[in-house]
């Protein structure tokens, strides 16, 4: 017996042992992640190599909404792990600030970036951004310039749409929202599917079907069309809603957050202005998330518009995330649950 | 007084472990703000979404319990009484896809059938077919088991006055009554639980609702209050499983194991073993092949290694280690609910079973609410953590084993030995483990696989950093390219099966020499 | 002195009362024999002085010292110095034959080479001596028989406690095996507490029967 406790013992021993990594420095830093993990670990590699600083992060995966990364925050509030979270859209950051989880900060890297993408208190801070486009098959015979194309009767069957319920898709209606008010987007909604417009499981599956030239098009993430065009499938792009008095395209930035009380401070400032420099835009732009830089002058591929030549949809992620919440039984009704 | 005092601590230990967390997180929940707070109940109960998402819960269960129910009982007499060329082979074949991350096979067959631009396998249907061929081995393994429990004498005697055609239907499958109940239990608790399918194919069951209920309204309240409807479901199927088998009694049974009568199948043999042979390769054979196809050439797995090869080192050290332990808990909660030493051995009982029917996402947030104080470092900020939510989780299952073994050892065994003057610590090290070893590693093994695939648990609570295998996977999921992602789900079934057919051979070159008791 | 001594013993399984105010004092050096009907109580009444058991109600003495009371084991069957003989035997099919003799020495501390001698005494004793290595299961029912006693006797118990040894061996191997175990009982002197529902056997065998009936004794 006595045996069996000394093994079990060492056991134990072994195992908390091997807690986490810290580099020859000594020093590391826990983030959470909420970016796709193909995309962002390269960064944060890159930022391991860069500083000796110990990465040590969890990952989450926005696209299979498990969001796990948003709960441990939560969870943790009282005594928290992360130093910095790394969201891939600012509604979850806002809701962070909302919940007393983020701490302000004012990195050096974030001045260049315009105001609308980052908490004008400094509790996140955007970078490297999506912008909410459609993708048009080559063989369309209509296309569509703005959002509204898609309850034109004109173009009744031709469009599909990814559930509202998941993702983008989610903040995007809410932005609506914001920008039309509640009844406009709607009446929207309702239009969406009196024409016939179809409904995909993910953006990336709506992309799919308008590449095999099931639909005419549908609106997805830029990522989503830029890899389909880097696939040479017979699709291009459009920003909707570009024109004057248009109500612009919304997009959707990453955005980094500090989180209060985090254990590394220090290392977490440094780690927020590796990931806002235009170095790490540079990369996200070029990998196959191909993401737009939210500074000027970064050197980027050419599927991609720079930032200041595209009208954005000026909304208040604040805001954005408050009618999320409020639009949510809605959207569940909307799609029959 | 020693064996007393020892099980009362085992069983504190795991208290703590397994129980502690979920009053804990309870407490917090209702009194929230400092004060007694119950409103969060009442307004989560009121909402017609939950309902319905109780109800997706329900028809998806309850649909994959009783086809699966069916078609296993059917396969299990196939394979366990009859002279079906290739039955060893099939049995193994079919255990397949139960050992390996149910979302793995998910993700197979979407790849197939988006390919063929087949829409609705998403949603309900997908899920069901999946979670169908997921645990389809369950009730055909119990079915087996269970055929040595019919004396065969009973089946002679009927045989005098029928043939084989009446003696199954009136005898033998009535005997196998508590076979089916029990199969169709365990099924419906374990896709009543699952997440990662239903998830990955987008359909909102109970389970993923709980979880995401943290990110939808961002309250641990409301997502705990969530969670409740389902802990409470688990509980009552329980109880009413339990009253059921009790009253048939079928526990005696157990103690017995029987030589099984074989049923000639005459001429019906080859179709039928071509027929299933089909089966089988439609439901786990052309899911792997999609896999190994799509994983493409050996860069892909050089890729595959460099992203994920350290995560699946601690995959493998996790589930040794977990399932270790789970033997070391299974053992002795097998004992104390053999022996019945303790009064609380019925408690302990359900405890486990009510734990392994607790979605792993409360188990995961009940973790995260005890043990992440500044104090308890090292076990939050280590892998300790996750060990401590695969034993809450996973030891009904190697207590479970321990006790069917236990039940077949006899309790003269273990009388003789005290009788011959030794004590309980004795008694345990040099005649009942060298008795049910074979059981011990059964349960090491099935420890071993259910921590290895576990997303659920291990997803919320991974020290940063420290991500298993199944988690990797299922992160890089998201955009990760589909040839990676198939070169990661091969390397995963790979190092499930090996060294459970490992330890399998060794179990089976020592086969059991005919113990006096198997007379 | 009396050996074993019983004081209103009852005992229950649920609704069912196997033994009803059960009262026995035992010699020592006698041979008792239980016999009656099966399921009447005499295996219950068997675990009871063995000590796996607790009564409900009543005392059991051991060489006048209290060891069961009112459900409470003052000492536990590793403590009572009882020799037992059970039904199915009860070797243990993972040791060899000299390892499940040795097993109750070992747990009494008896040093080696006392031990080995005892061993081979034993041994010789049951006419098994040259089967040290083997696996129970290479046994015949009769030799398994033999190391069976050995094995409850090697500890030199004061009382031997047989549950129904005989019952699975043919008629022949049956009586000779009576023998034996009469003889062994007069050579080492312990008292003898014999189940059994033969009454070939019990008479054979004892030199007090007492016949049970359904949770009675006569």
């Amino acid at each position: 017996m006595k045996k069996l406790f000394s093994v079990l013992l060492l056991l134990l021993v072994t195992i908390t042992g091997c807690s986490e990594k810290e580099k020859e420095s000594g020093l590391s830093v826990t983030v959470y992640v909420s970016e796709d993990q193909v995309f962002s670990e390269p960064i944060l590699k890159d930022f391991e190599e860069a500083t000796g600083i110990a990465v040590n992060a969890v990952y989450d995966t926005e696209e299979s909404k498990s969001t796990g990364v948003m709960n441990r925050l939560i969870a943790e509030k009282s005594n928290p792990r992360a130093d910095v979270y790394w969201a891939n859209e600012p509604i979850r950051a806002e809701v962070l600030k909302q919940k007393g989880v983020s701490a302000p900060i004012h990195p050096e890297n974030a001045r260049l970036v315009p105001d609308t993408f980052k908490d004008s208190e400094g509790y996140w801070n955007g970078f490297s951004a999506r912008a909410r486009v459609f993708i048009v098959n080559d063989a369309a015979e209509r296309k569509p310039m703005r959002i509204t194309a898609y309850i034109d009767p004109a173009n009744r069957k031709r469009s599909v749409i990814a559930n509202p319920l998941f993702g983008t898709t989610t903040s995007h209606m809410a932005a609506l929202g914001v920008t039309w008010g509640d009844k406009k987007v709607k009446n929207f909604m309702h239009s969406l599917k009196q024409n016939g417009v179809s409904l995909s499981t993910s953006n990336g599956e709506s992309a799919d079907f308008v590449a095999a030239g099931r639909y005419d098009f549908a609106l997805v993430d830029s990522d989503d069309a830029v890899s389909r065009i880097r696939s040479k499938k017979p699709v291009f792009m459009i920003y909707p809603d570009q024109q004057d008095g248009g109500i612009g395209c919304f997009i959707v930035p990453n955005a980094v957050v500090l989180i209060k009380g985090a254990p590394h401070p220090k290392e977490a400032a440094m780690l927020i202005e590796y990931l806002l420099s235009k170095e790490t835009e540079r990369k996200l732009a070029y990998a196959d998330c191909a993401q737009i830089p939210l500074h000027q002058g970064v050197e980027m591929p050419p599927e991609l518009k720079p930032i200041e030549r595209i009208k954005v949809m000026p909304v208040d992620y604040g805001d954005v995330a408050e009618k999320m919440i409020e639009l949510q039984p809605f959207f569940k009704e909307w799609t029959g649950l | 007084m020693r064996k007393r005092l020892f099980l009362m601590l085992v069983i504190i230990l795991f208290a703590v472990i397994g129980v502690l967390p979920l009053l804990f997180m309870l407490f917090k929940s209702v009194t929230a703000d400092g004060e007694l707070n119950l409103s969060v109940f009442t307004e989560i109960l009121a909402t017609k979404h939950q309902w319905i998402l109780m109800y997706h819960s329900l028809i998806l269960s309850s649909a994959v319990a009783l086809l699966s129910t069916f078609a296993g009982v059917l396969l299990g007499i196939l394979f366990g009484k009859t002279d079906l060329p290739f039955r060893r082979f099939f049995t193994v074949l079919f255990v397949i896809p139960l050992l390996i991350p149910p979302y793995i096979f998910a993700i197979s067959w979407s790849d197939l059938l988006a390919g063929l631009n087949y829409e609705s396998f998403f949603g309900l249907m997908g899920c069901i077919m999946v979670l169908f061929s997921v645990f389809l081995p369950v009730p055909m393994l119990l079915t087996i088991f269970f055929l040595h429990t019919v004396d065969p004498r009973l089946e002679e005697a009927g045989l005098l006055a029928a043939s084989w055609k009446e003696v199954m239907t009136g005898i033998t499958l009535p005997l196998l009554i508590p076979a089916v109940i029990l199969s169709f239990m365990l099924v419906f608790i374990l896709s009543f639980g699952e997440f990662s399918v239903a998830n990955f194919l987008r359909y909102d069951v109970y389970p993923v609702e709980s979880f995401t209920l943290f990110a939808a309204f961002y309250d641990a309240g409301p997502a705990i209050a969530a969670a409740l409807p389902l802990a409470g479901a688990a509980l009552l199927f329980l109880l009413a499983g339990e009253l059921f088998l009790r009253k048939r009694s079928y526990r005696p049974y157990l103690f017995s194991r029987y030589k099984v009568l074989t049923v000639k199948l005459g001429p019906l043999r080859r179709r039928l073993a071509f027929a299933i042979a089909l089966f089988g390769f439609v439901i786990v054979i052309v899911p792997m092949i999609i896999l190994l196809v799509n994983s493409g050439g050996l860069e892909n797995y050089l890729e595959a290694f460099r992203r994920a090869g350290d995560s699946m080192f601690r995959s493998l050290g996790f589930a040794a280690t977990t399932a270790t332990l789970m033997t070391f808990f299974g053992f002795f909660i097998g004992y104390l609910v053999h022996t019945k030493a303790l009064a609380i051995w019925r408690m302990a009982d359900a405890v486990t079973i009510f734990l392994f029917a607790l979605p792993g996402t409360v188990i995961g947030i009940g973790l995260i609410s005890l043990w992440n104080t500044p104090w308890t470092n090292i076990v939050y900020g280590t892998p300790l953590i996750v060990i401590f939510g695969l034993l809450a989780k996973y030891t009904a299952l190697t207590g479970k084993v321990s006790a069917v073994w236990l039940a077949r050892i006899p309790s003269s065994m273990e009388e003789a030995a005290q009788a011959a003057g030794a004590g309980w610590f004795r008694r345990i090290v040099f005649i009942v483990i060298p008795l049910m070893w074979r059981g011990l590693a059964v349960a090491w093994i099935v420890g071993y696989i259910f921590s290895l695939r576990d997303t659920s648990v291990t997803m919320l609570v991974y020290p940063p950093g420290q991500d298993t295998l199944p988690v990797r996977i299922f992160t890089l999921m998201a955009n990760g390219s589909p040839e990676l992602i198939a070169a990661l789900c091969v390397i995963m079934i790979t190092i499930t099966l090996l060294p459970a057919a490992l330890l399998w051979l060794i179990l089976k070159t020592t086969a059991a020499k005919v113990s006096l008791w198997q007379r | 002195m009396a050996t074993i001594t019983l004081k209103n013993i009852t005992k229950s399984y649920g609704q069912n009362k196997v033994l009803d105010n059960v009262s026995l004092t035992v010699e020592a050096k006698e041979r008792i024999v239980i016999f009656g009907p099966s399921g009447c109580g005499k295996t219950t009444l068997l675990r009871i002085i063995a000590g796996f058991v607790a009564p409900d109600s009543g005392t059991l003495f051991i060489e006048d010292e209290p060891v069961a009371d009112s459900g409470v084991i003052i000492k536990t069957p590793q403590e009572r110095n009882i020799g037992m003989v059970f039904q199915d035997l009860a070797l243990w099919p993972h040791m060899s034959v000299k390892e499940n003799i040795a097993f109750g020495l070992k747990a009494k501390g008896v040093s080696g080479a006392e031990r080995e001698e005892r061993i081979r005494e034993m041994l010789e004793l049951v006419d098994m001596s040259g089967y040290e290595k083997r696996k129970p299961s290479q046994l015949s029912g009769g030799e398994q028989q033999r190391v069976a006693l050995a094995r409850a006797l090697v500890l030199e118990p004061k009382i031997l406690l047989m549950d129904e040894p005989l019952s699975s061996l043919d008629a022949k191997l049956n009586i000779r095996l009576r023998k034996e175990i009469l003889s062994l009982q007069q050579k080492l002197g312990f008292t003898l507490v014999y189940v059994t529902h033969n009454e070939d056997e019990a008479s054979d065998i004892a030199t007090r029967l007492i016949r049970m009936d359904f949770g009675n004794s006569i």
